[in-house]
Formats: structure tokens, C-alpha cells, sequence
């Protein structure tokens, strides 16, 4: 891939869990249903730690294939 | 034997083995000053993973997150949030860190102000920032590790000699070993934090309710409230908080020697992919803080819920390793900070006094602000609990202050340090006003990030009215 190019879409992947946090969860902002025992928002933002986790991992991965880490 | 010995012995033993861990590290080195300050650029993925993560979280992870869970519900999910959306934030912004260091071996925080900006006066103004912010939360970590071990200990240890013995401990081993001592301690530290969390209060709802579910549909009957955010703290202030936080902790002048001291970017880069993953431990904090809640429990002050839950759901020698875990979280986080200060104090301060010092000079300037800020915060602790308590409220949105000095003066050639300068200046003043003049969240909306929007706007039409800096392409140098 391009450096431009995987740059371009290793930020993008840092941009989700942003979107997820701070636009999406606020929609889980409700006392019901309990998932896995946790209030909505709750689980969701828990589930967004791991997530964000990927989302970097794929970025780390598409950066160095992009020879961006040298 | 009395109760108390089993825990006792618990805590002094992982006080002592973070001694000799910490003075082993550093003990027959000669430290040059980046050696010292920032372990000489050379921490692989462990050793830089346990000291950011043993940094970060500190005392109050345990204290203050299970306490708001207990006495505000839902609201402390910005806790969840903003940690993910730095390290999100700060996966692309620390590469940048790491290579001005790298090129123009900067230690500190203000020396990469200094290297943008070519001022001193700037470099200060930053050093300042950093140390009038941090000295309070210093004393607060102190405040949260006597407390912690005193209960840890079953009242054997009073508060007083736990504040000493910490604080003591801490200042020998970043005496004798700079960063790579605390990057080593880090390592039982941020171990022990992670067993305390997840294999002692992971098991208090399951213990107390026979699993989260039932802790939470207990929690709905006895604090409605608690399941969903609710003004003052609703969803202007849960929003604007993630962003303020997100954007602000890259702000936080102990961040920089850590990014220095990674090895490669690499290491750097892979160290913040895996962040998110050790934050988790908080969701035990706030479950322990949950089941305080829901079992209706009054206590004195809400940072007593996370002892409490141990207490009510372990036999009382399991304090002693809670114990152990306070002194953890806090001393992993305070000999950061100590050694930060002492950095700045030295590298930023202390030059302009002298500007001719030497290096040994310097190392040896930096070890005597050590023994005075850890003096300082540990005065402070003793005998003026919550005198500062004003400089804490307003640290993170002073500290975030600094955020379009940091992040805009890396693109735009324009930014000089009059821009520079005077929105850090317009955004403190204007977050001062609000905490202490209105005393309210215009909007609901976070004051940090309204003095944020002042500093913006202030950085922008200075840096339009003045010339752009001439500073600026010898600078970039760093990433070419």
C-alpha cells in the first residue's frame, strides 16, 4: 500500500472508537435492558475498550506496512 | 498474633521488595541526564507498558472511581471513555513527541516547547504550569496512600507514618535510579494493581448479590438514579468531559518522559494499542463502588466504597494486600510525577539561573528537586490536608490549557510563541473565572473546554497578527 494512503486509513481506525465514545454512546444512556448484567451504557463503553484496542492494532499493522515506523 | 499482623506484614514486605527493586535498578549506574530523566531512550514494550500504565493510574483510580460510582452512578463511565480516546489520541500524537526528542534530545515537557518555539520564557511558563498543577495531586496521591494503608493495615499503620514511609521509599529509589527505577517498580506495581482489581473486587457483586446482573437490578430498587447519567452531571457535561479529558491528558508534562524513554516507535506505538486493554481494570473499581450502592450503605465519604466492599465481602487479612495495592497505585504514580517535576524544575528552571551547567551538574540538580518535592508534597500531606484542593479542581482544565501550543505548533508555521503564549494564558484565566467567578458549566458544558474554545480562538488571531516563526522549519527537521 502507499504510505499516503495507509497513514489516511490508520487514522481513520483512530477516529472510530472517538465517534464511539463521544456521538454513539450517549444513545445508550437508558436503565434497561442489562447486557451481560451491565446497564447499556455501561457495556458499551466497556466493549469500546477492546475495540479500541483493534481499531489501534489495525492501524499499528497498516502503518508498518506502510513503512511508516521506521 | 494479633488480626493485624498478617496484613501487617503484607504491606511492609511490598514496601520493602519495591525498595530494593527500585535502588537495584539504578544503584552502580553514572546517570547522565537523559539516562537519568528519561532512561536513556532504551525501554522495550514492558518495561514502558508497566511505567505509563502504573503512571497513569493512580491511588484515586481505586478511591476515587469506586467513590463516584457509589455516590453519582453512571456519570463515572467518563472515566471508561476518556482513557480509550487518549490513548486513541495520543497513538498518533506521541510519534511526533518521541521524534522532536529523539532529534533535539529534549527530557522534558517544556524542553519540546523550547525546541518549537525557541524560548526560554515559554519553556518556563510550561515548567510552571506543570509544577503549580501537579504538586497538589502529588499531595492528594500521598493523602490516598496513608489512608489506603492505614486501613489496609486494620488501623496498625496510622495515616501520618504511612504518608512518611511512602513518600521516604519513593524519594530514595528516584534518588538513586531516576526513571528506570520507577519503569522497574512499575513492573510489581502495575502487576499488583491489575490482582487487586480483578481477582479481589471482581468477586464483591457475586459475593454480596451471586452475580452483576442481580447487583444492578438490586441497584435500580434502591438508586433508580444511579443507572443513567442525570444533570448536573447529564449528557452536555458526560460528553464534553470525554473530549476536554480525551484531549487534555496528552497535556499531563509526566506524559513526555515517558514517550522519550521508548526505545523505537515501534515499542511506542504497540504500547498504546495495548492501553485500552489494561484500563479494563477499572470496571471492578466501579463494580465494588456499585455494590456499595446497591446494598444501601451510608459511609462517611465516598471514597471509603472500594475498602468498604473488601471489608464486607473478605476475612480482614485481604485488606492487607488492598493495602499493598494503595501503596501500588499510588507511589507507581508519584515517583512519575516527582521525577517530572524535578525535570522541570532542573532542565527548564534551574538553566536560566545557570545556564552553563553541565550535565553531571544537571543530574545532580535533578536529584536535590526530588528530595524537595517529595519534602514539599509530603509537608503538604502531613499538616495541610486540602489547602490546595482550589489548584486541583481546575489542574486538568489548566493542564489541557496547553493542547493548541502542543498539537497546532507541529503543523502550522505560523504559530509563534506570542500565540502560543497567550492562548495558554486566555484559556486560564477563562477557566479560572468559571470554576471561581460564575461557578457553574455554562450550557452544562464542561469549563475546561470553554477556556479551551477562548485559547483557540486567542491562539488563532494572534498567530494571524503577528509573523510566522522562523523557528519553524529547522524544527520539522525532526521529522524529515
Amino acid at each position: 500500500m502507499e504510505k499516503d494512503e495507509s497513514r489516511k486509513y490508520a487514522l481513520v481506525l483512530g477516529i472510530i472508537p472517538w465517534v464511539a465514545y463521544v456521538v454513539i454512546s450517549p444513545a445508550f444512556n437508558k436503565p434497561e435492558p442489562l447486557i451481560l448484567g451491565m446497564p447499556p451504557l455501561m457495556f458499551w463503553n466497556t466493549l469500546w475498550l477492546i475495540l479500541t484496542s483493534i481499531c489501534l492494532y489495525g492501524a499499528y499493522k497498516l502503518e508498518l506496512g506502510g513503512g511508516l515506523l521506521e | 498474633m494479633s488480626s493485624a499482623a498478617l496484613p501487617v506484614a503484607i504491606i511492609i514486605g511490598w514496601v520493602l521488595l519495591s525498595l530494593a527493586v527500585g535502588v537495584y535498578a539504578g544503584i552502580k549506574r553514572k546517570f547522565t541526564l537523559e539516562g537519568y530523566l528519561v532512561s536513556g531512550r532504551s525501554l522495550g514494550l514492558i518495561f514502558l507498558y508497566v511505567l505509563m500504565a502504573g503512571e497513569i493510574y493512580s491511588a484515586y483510580a481505586f478511591l476515587g472511581t469506586g467513590g463516584w460510582a457509589y455516590s453519582y452512578g453512571m456519570p463515572i463511565m467518563y472515566a471508561i471513555g476518556y482513557g480509550a480516546l487518549a490513548y486513541a489520541f495520543g497513538y498518533f500524537y506521541a510519534k511526533y513527541v518521541w521524534k522532536v526528542g529523539k532529534y533535539f534530545k529534549c527530557v522534558t515537557q517544556a524542553d519540546y516547547f523550547h525546541v518549537r518555539y525557541n524560548s526560554r520564557t515559554l519553556a518556563a511558563l510550561v515548567a510552571l504550569i506543570g509544577i503549580v498543577f501537579n504538586v497538589p495531586y502529588l499531595q492528594l496521591q500521598l493523602q490516598g496512600l496513608g489512608y489506603i494503608v492505614n486501613v489496609g493495615s486494620l488501623n496498625t499503620i496510622s495515616i501520618k507514618a504511612g504518608i512518611v514511609i511512602g513518600m521516604v521509599i519513593m524519594m530514595i529509589y528516584v534518588y538513586t535510579s531516576g526513571l528506570r527505577g520507577i519503569s522497574w517498580t512499575n513492573l510489581l506495581q502495575a502487576t499488583l494493581m491489575f490482582i487487586v482489581a480483578w481477582a479481589i473486587l471482581f468477586a464483591v457483586p457475586f459475593k454480596q448479590f451471586g452475580g452483576v446482573g442481580a447487583m444492578f437490578k438490586a441497584l435500580a430498587q434502591a438508586k433508580p438514579g444511579h443507572l443513567i447519567l442525570h444533570p448536573p452531571l447529564g449528557m452536555a457535561w458526560y460528553v464534553s468531559t470525554l473530549i476536554l479529558c480525551g484531549l487534555g491528558f496528552f497535556m499531563y508534562p509526566q506524559m513526555y518522559p515517558s514517550i522519550y524513554s521508548a526505545r523505537d516507535l515501534k515499542t511506542l506505538k504497540k504500547n498504546y494499542t495495548l492501553l485500552p486493554i489494561y484500563s479494563i481494570f477499572m470496571i471492578p473499581v466501579i463494580l465494588a463502588g456499585f455494590t456499595i450502592a446497591a446494598m444501601g450503605l451510608k459511609l462517611a465519604a465516598p471514597d471509603e466504597a472500594v475498602l468498604k466492599a473488601v471489608e464486607v465481602s473478605y476475612p480482614s487479612w485481604v485488606l492487607g494486600i488492598v493495602g499493598a495495592g494503595g501503596f501500588a497505585a499510588a507511589a507507581s504514580t508519584a515517583s512519575a510525577i516527582i521525577l517530572t517535576l524535578a525535570g522541570l524544575l532542573s532542565k527548564n528552571l534551574y538553566t536560566i539561573i545557570k545556564p552553563t551547567a553541565s550535565d553531571k551538574e544537571l543530574v545532580l540538580a535533578s536529584r536535590i528537586s526530588v528530595i524537595l518535592f517529595g519534602v514539599t508534597a509530603m509537608l503538604l500531606a502531613l499538616f495541610a490536608p486540602g489547602r490546595l484542593v482550589a489548584l486541583l479542581l481546575l489542574a486538568y482544565s489548566g493542564i489541557t490549557q496547553m493542547f493548541p501550543a502542543a498539537v497546532l505548533g507541529l503543523f502550522w508555521k505560523r504559530m509563534n510563541k506570542y500565540s502560543a503564549g497567550a492562548g495558554i494564558i486566555a484559556g486560564l484565566i477563562t477557566v479560572t473565572y468559571l470554576k471561581f467567578g460564575l461557578k457553574h458549566n455554562p450550557l452544562g458544558i464542561h469549563f475546561g473546554l470553554w477556556g479551551l474554545l477562548v485559547n483557540f480562538i486567542v491562539t488563532v488571531i494572534v498567530a494571524y497578527a503577528t509573523k510566522p516563526d522562523e523557528n519553524f522549519e529547522k524544527f520539522r527537521l525532526a521529522f524529515a
